[in-house]
């Protein structure tokens, strides 16, 4: 059952090395249609895990790194004058691909952060009075390095919502990190990643997702989860997207883990993910715990 | 995990344990316990309920403990066996809520159990009914802490659902509060070390005074037929035969032998029930000539009844008496001629021993001698010379009670210097005179009259109507006479207070609630409740049993329609169907119980699922800490993944069968 998506979890474990619950949790969103927010220091393999992901599940890419000169239209393409035959034809950006990685998205301008985050919101790009659509799938790949680094612009809140979970990988423990300098050793720099799934094998697995079972129950307690957020002051409400992405994501967890229905560990699995860069946009993920302690105040009856 | 709101509960209910049960501590356990409870506190209110852990390790528990116990055994075994274990529960509850781990069940079930002991255990020593409403306030506490304990997490108490059960329960309470039997007490309680009240062995020119400026209640009779007339009502407590030129005392020979009856049956007994408050002392308070008293009481010669040990709670006896003089000691010959017609021939024979206490007196009060032969020269018998001497005092004498002061010759400075006077002056001054005249006396210590209340069913009786009068041997018999009535005849038929000046009422009426109308109502109707209280409930004894249950038994009968057994047997049936009905609710309830909760019901003994863990992880904890039940606890988990998350119903059953297994499994030792 779903052994492709077995097979791709394997290959990138293999890839990245004792990063386990992350790997579940990106290919989580992939899965669930969400895009996904890698936040960490440089160096701790965001890029290698976007590349790999891309990779493995055989979508084309294309990787921009954001800079503080980033223009909207170096990401959405523009129109040049062809002088022999007296038109404007349109040049697509590298937002036109399957998966964009947007390395440091957080250098950018906020002008061109926008941008894109309208990209990912309508599947559609608007240029010169034209809209175009995105390719199908459309994933966002974003990494961004932490907030206290030196020439950030933050993702204000309304567009740290638009991404469906947010991961840090962290350092790896010390018997991963030995196997990665061993292997330094052993393979080339640049490695083959086969394409272990089609587009259109993933696009089928992504319409299994909604059809996952769901019971009231657990409804009940996502319902419980998200009502406590509402109740606190330190923290920003959880709206409804962040339910529906919730329930999504649980669903896409359960579909990883071979089960056709979603069960309060699921939930609570996928919840921190999910839910702590919408709870404290302002706050690092190193230091914040909202989401774990909405998890262990709130009770869960089922 | 336990809450803090269970902690702060259990807290409470010591607290209050400690505050009813005070009367069985002394001052220093008393503080130490009080510590001990205070060093709980700042835990109960720190913001972080995570950090209710132990406030003390074991060890020093116990070391605790083993120092308090020795210092318990060392100083307080003259306390008694049942205040001392008190002392230990108590002091087991208190260190172990200290030391209290917040996930042992096991702790709480210990501390649930003694604590309910512990609130049983105040009923013995508090009746009154406002303490029972408390004693029972603190009950509904301890059930609230029981339900916060072992109820799942989640669960919320259905108050209404209680309400109910227990009003379903009233008959069934009623019903066993009326037939079971009443068993007499185990155990013998400790003597209290409070100190007594009411009257003492001795009786000084002042302490009738005293004892009437307490407002405090001092007994309460129920007539069962006619009512006495108020001439009637003197209540013999104690008797002084022993005058030292101040104070009048019990004489200190050996027990008074019994007394065995009247030769003659009397014209008429009255039958009353009396409800003593606990004062702490042995003597009891009776009309005329008790007969056939209950076999836990005495009478002895003369004509005092007794309880074996001293009262400390609050007891009722049934009592009959016939309201006639006592007659005197057997064997005791004796008629009175005054000393100024003695002459050779008509001498009496020596005085009998038994009488001289009667007739013994101090050296000294020269003119009272006087007085007392002048008034026996003109009396022909006691009776005579007892009404002389009331004349003299209707001379003249005032009655108060704040005389002045009395020094030297007491009683010749009271008789003719300041003729101001209580009860116990003119009971003392005429017993002098009388004795001196050669005329055996003594005086009588009680209580004249009382209140009726409630109208007129009972006797109120309190320590403000203690009074003293004097009796005096004739023809074989101790007649009374009450001197404070040639003073003030008003004495007998109204109360005292009306008999005092303003300014000595004011001095009775210490108590403010007493002067305002509306709350002296208040206060007489709570007296009321509180004597019905007594009456029926405390009072409701063996005899009182077997008393309903004839009447019972006689009515079924007169009824004739069928055997009374048979009657009795559907009264059985009707009083267990509300248990019947109760469980067949209780178990139709559990099946409308969520699984979840159910699930966490059925493993409770074994663990308690925090409330933030899901299912699954609850069940995971429980297979490291069982390794033997791992197996079941997979099929559990199993069958309640199928059932709550791919809702398929009928795995129900299985969960159930499997549960079951689990439960087995679980109490399997590792």
């Amino acid at each position: 059952m779903h052994t492709e998506i077995q097979l791709v979890e394997q290959q990138l474990n293999r890839i990245i090395l004792g990063k386990p619950q992350q790997i579940r949790l990106a290919l989580t969103c992939l899965l669930a249609e969400g895009h996904l927010l890698l936040e960490d220091l440089p160096g701790m393999g965001k890029t290698t895990l976007a590349h790999a992901l891309a990779e493995s599940l055989g979508l084309s890419y294309r990787r921009v790194q954001f800079t503080s000169d980033l223009l909207p239209a170096d990401l959405t393409g523009f129109s040049i004058f062809d002088a022999r035959s007296q038109q404007f034809s349109f040049q697509p950006g590298p937002v036109f691909s399957q998966v964009l990685l947007a390395d440091e998205i957080n250098r950018a301008s906020p002008k061109t952060q926008s941008a894109l985050l309208e990209a990912m919101e309508e599947h559609q790009v608007s240029v010169d009075g034209e809209t175009r659509p995105l390719p199908a799938p459309f994933f966002v790949i974003a990494t961004q390095n932490p907030l206290f680094h030196s020439g950030t612009n933050a993702l204000p809140e309304s567009q740290l919502d638009r991404f469906l979970i947010r991961l840090s990988l962290g350092f790896p423990d010390r018997d991963a990190e030995l196997q990665l300098l061993q292997q330094d050793a052993s393979a080339s720099q640049h490695r083959i990643v086969p394409a272990l799934l089609s587009t259109e094998r993933l696009i089928a697995l992504q319409q299994q997702i909604p059809r996952q079972q769901i019971s009231d129950e657990v409804l009940g307690y996502v319902l419980d989860l998200i009502g406590h957020s509402r109740k606190r002051s330190d923290m920003l409400p959880l709206s409804p997207r962040a339910a529906k992405g919730l329930v999504r994501a649980a669903k896409a967890y359960a579909f990883l883990q071979q089960r056709s229905f979603v069960t309060a560990d699921d939930i609570q699995a996928v919840f921190p993910a999910v839910a702590e860069h919408r709870l404290q946009p302002r706050q690092q993920q190193q230091y914040a715990g909202l989401a774990q302690q909405l998890l262990l105040e709130t009770p869960c009856l089922v | 995990m336990l809450s803090s709101p269970l902690q702060l509960r259990l807290w409470l209910v010591q607290l209050a344990l400690l505050v009813l049960l005070a009367d069985a501590f002394m001052l220093w356990s008393l503080g130490i316990y009080a510590m001990l409870l205070l060093a709980k506190l700042p835990q109960l209110y720190s913001p972080q309920p995570q950090s209710l852990r132990p406030v003390w390790s074991l060890t020093l528990s116990n070391v605790m403990a083993t120092l308090i116990v020795a210092a318990l055994l060392l100083f307080n075994l003259s306390g008694g066996l049942l205040h001392l274990m008190i002392h230990f529960l108590l002091l087991a509850a208190i260190l172990r809520l200290l030391g209290f781990r917040n996930n042992e069940l096991a702790d709480f079930r210990q501390l649930n159990w003694v604590h309910y002991f512990l609130i049983a255990c105040c009923f013995i020593l508090n009746q009154s009914l406002a303490m029972a409403l408390l004693i029972f306030a603190l009950l509904l506490l301890q059930l609230s802490c029981h339900y916060l304990g072992f109820a799942a997490n989640g669960s919320r108490l259905p108050l209404n659902n209680a309400l109910k059960l227990s009003l379903w329960f009233v008959p069934l309470w009623l019903g066993l509060f009326l037939v079971f039997p009443r068993l007499s007490p185990l155990w013998q309680l400790p003597l209290s070390q409070q100190a007594t009240t009411g009257l003492g062995d001795e009786l000084n020119p002042g302490s009738i005074e005293q004892l009437v400026e307490s407002d405090e209640l001092a007994f309460r009779v129920e007539f069962s037929g006619s009512r006495p007339g108020p001439a009637e009502l003197y209540w013999r407590a104690r008797i002084y035969d022993q005058f030292d030129g101040r104070s009048w005392r019990m004489s200190e020979r050996a027990e008074p032998a019994r007394f065995d009856g009247l030769r003659a049956p009397p014209p008429s007994i009255t039958g009353y029930r009396l409800v003593a408050e606990p004062h702490q002392q042995r003597h009891l308070f009776s009309l005329g000539i008790p007969l056939q008293v209950p076999g836990d009481l005495r009478v002895n010669t003369q004509g005092l009844l007794s309880t074996r040990q001293p009262l400390s709670q609050r007891s009722s006896f049934n009592l009959r008496s016939a309201l006639l003089p006592l007659p005197s000691e057997p064997g005791l010959q004796y008629s009175w001629i005054a000393p100024a017609r003695i002459t050779a021939k008509n001498r009496p024979a020596k005085t009998p021993p038994s009488l001289a206490q009667y007739l013994a007196l101090p050296d000294g009060n020269p003119e009272t001698r006087a007085l007392a032969a002048k008034l026996a020269s003109e009396a022909q018998t006691p009776q005579a010379l007892v009404a002389l001497i009331g004349r003299h005092l209707q001379q003249g004498y005032r009655y108060t009670l704040t005389p002045p002061p009395l020094t030297g010759q007491q009683i010749d400075q009271f008789l003719f210097k300041s003729q101001a006077g209580f009860c116990s002056h003119y009971a003392s001054a005429t017993s002098f005179i009388l004795r001196a005249a050669g005329v055996p006396s003594r005086i009588v210590g009680g209580y004249l009259g009382g209140e009726w209340r409630d109208n007129a069913s009972y006797l109120q009786v309190r320590q403000r109507d203690a009074h003293a009068w004097v009796e005096y041997l004739q023809d074989g018999q101790w007649r009374r006479f009450d001197p404070t009535l040639m003073v003030e005849p008003d004495r007998l038929n109204s109360s005292l207070d009306q008999l005092l000046s303003a300014a000595e009422l004011l001095r009775l009426q210490g108590n403010w609630a007493e002067r305002m109308a509306w709350s002296k109502r208040l206060l007489q109707q709570l007296e009321d409740l509180d004597y019905y209280w007594s009456r029926w409930v405390l009072g409701f004894d063996t005899d009182r049993q077997q008393d309903l249950l004839a009447t019972l038994k006689q009515w079924l009968q007169q009824l004739q329609l069928l055997d009374w057994r048979f009657l009795m047997k559907i009264l059985l049936v009707l009083l267990t169907l509300p248990l019947l009905l109760l469980a067949l609710r209780h178990w139709q309830q559990r099946r409308r119980q969520p699984i979840p909760l159910w699930l966490q019901q059925q493993l409770l003994p074994f663990a308690r699922k925090s409330p933030e863990l899901t299912m699954q992880q609850f069940l995971r904890q429980l297979s490291s800490s069982f390794p033997q039940a791992q197996d079941e606890i997979r099929a559990v988990d199993e069958s309640y993944q199928r059932l709550m998350f791919a809702e398929e119903t009928t795995v129900l059953p299985q969960l159930k069968r499997q549960t079951k297994q689990l439960r087995k499994a679980l109490r399997r030792p590792t």
